[in-house]
This record gives C-alpha cells, structure tokens and sequence, in this order.
C-alpha cells in the first residue's frame, strides 16, 4: 500500500478512549414467585 | 532557556501534539477463528480483538511475515479506500480510530494504535457476520454502494 511522501509526525494522546465501553453483562432474571402447582 | 523548555520547543518543531484520534478508512478481512468472525489485517496475520486497542509491535528479526510495517495503515479518501478493497480484495472496509505516534503520508497515516470506528461490508458479506461483529467490536456497519450494497437486515 503506498501512501506517498511522509509529511509528518503527529503525536495523540487522546482525553477520551475511542474504544467502545463493554455493554454490562445482564445476570439472568429468576424467577420469585412460588410455581402454580398442578395435579 | 532551561534544557526542558528547549526540550519542549524541539518536540514541537519535530512533530505535532493533539488530544483528539485521527479517524482514517481502512480494509480488512473477516477471519472465522473458533467459528468466531473476527477482523484480521490484510498483509499480516494480526487479529483486532474487540475493546482492546490494535497495538502496533516491531517486527522480530526472525519474523516470518517479514513486510514494509511501521504501524497500522489508513487511508485518508473514499477513493483511496475503494483501491485497497479491489486491489486487495477485502472482505470488510471501514473507518478507523488512530492515535499514539502517527505518521502522516501524502495518502494516509501509520499508527501505533488504532480501534475499528464504523463497519462498511463488502456487498457480498453474510448479514448475519455483519451483526456478530457489531456486537463484538461495540460498534455499529453500514453498507455503502462504493463496496456493493449487500444484503439489508431490518
């Protein structure tokens, strides 16, 4: 891949990470209520 | 003039600072790693892991991918983007976060680090790749016409 002449050098650090926060990881619901006993 | 400011004034003459990631276009291609699709780079076997920063590492001197590298490439147009997906046959294209030490060239950037920013599929991707590897890399693809348009999911 040619990108031509280099032209500079630039130096980022940045205030803000661009990498996307991890979505939570959602516990599985359990279920409070006494199950409806059948005969 | 004490040595840190003269320090100082060299590092501003010889590059510049910013605190804001340069965003570049770049291709990929999709990998199935452990029926996992993941991004890999197109000259090297590097996988980009999701929310974890691409780092750029030296090459070793008995590395067998032995290639002109000096960090992650992009490019800065549309059009420069189109001639990396044909001449390398990507399966992904997209834009990238750069930052750390960039190198700016005449046609696009080397970096130290880099993060995938949006998703732009080739028009032959499966759909469903496309939503695994949203979710996995946090962010979000969109099919553009300049790489095919693909299959739509509503």
């Amino acid at each position: 891949m040619d990108l031509g002449k280099k032209l500079r050098r630039i130096r980022i650090q940045p205030a803000t990470t661009p990498i996307p926060k991890k979505e939570p990881v959602r516990e599985p619901v359990v279920p409070t209520e006494e199950p409806v006993k059948t005969r | 003039m004490n040595l840190l400011s003269q320090l100082r004034s060299r590092l501003r003459r010889d590059s510049d600072f910013r605190s804001e990631s340069i965003v570049g276009l770049r291709g990929w291609r999709v990998v199935l790693v452990e029926c996992k699709p993941l991004l890999c780079s197109l000259t090297l076997p590097f996988f980009w892991m999701g929310h974890e920063a691409a780092k750029f590492r030296e090459l070793e001197p008995d590395d067998i991918f032995q290639c002109d590298n000096r960090g992650f490439h992009a490019v800065k147009t549309i059009d420069d983007a189109v001639k990396v997906f044909k001449s390398y046959r990507c399966s992904m294209m997209g834009e990238v976060w750069l930052w750390g030490r960039v190198d700016e060239y005449e046609y696009g950037y080397m970096a130290e680090f880099a993060y995938p920013k949006t998703l732009w599929p080739a028009g032959t991707m499966d759909p469903l790749v496309v939503m695994e590897l949203e979710e996995y890399y946090g962010i979000s693809a969109d099919w553009k016409s300049e790489f095919g348009e693909g299959s739509r999911v509503s």
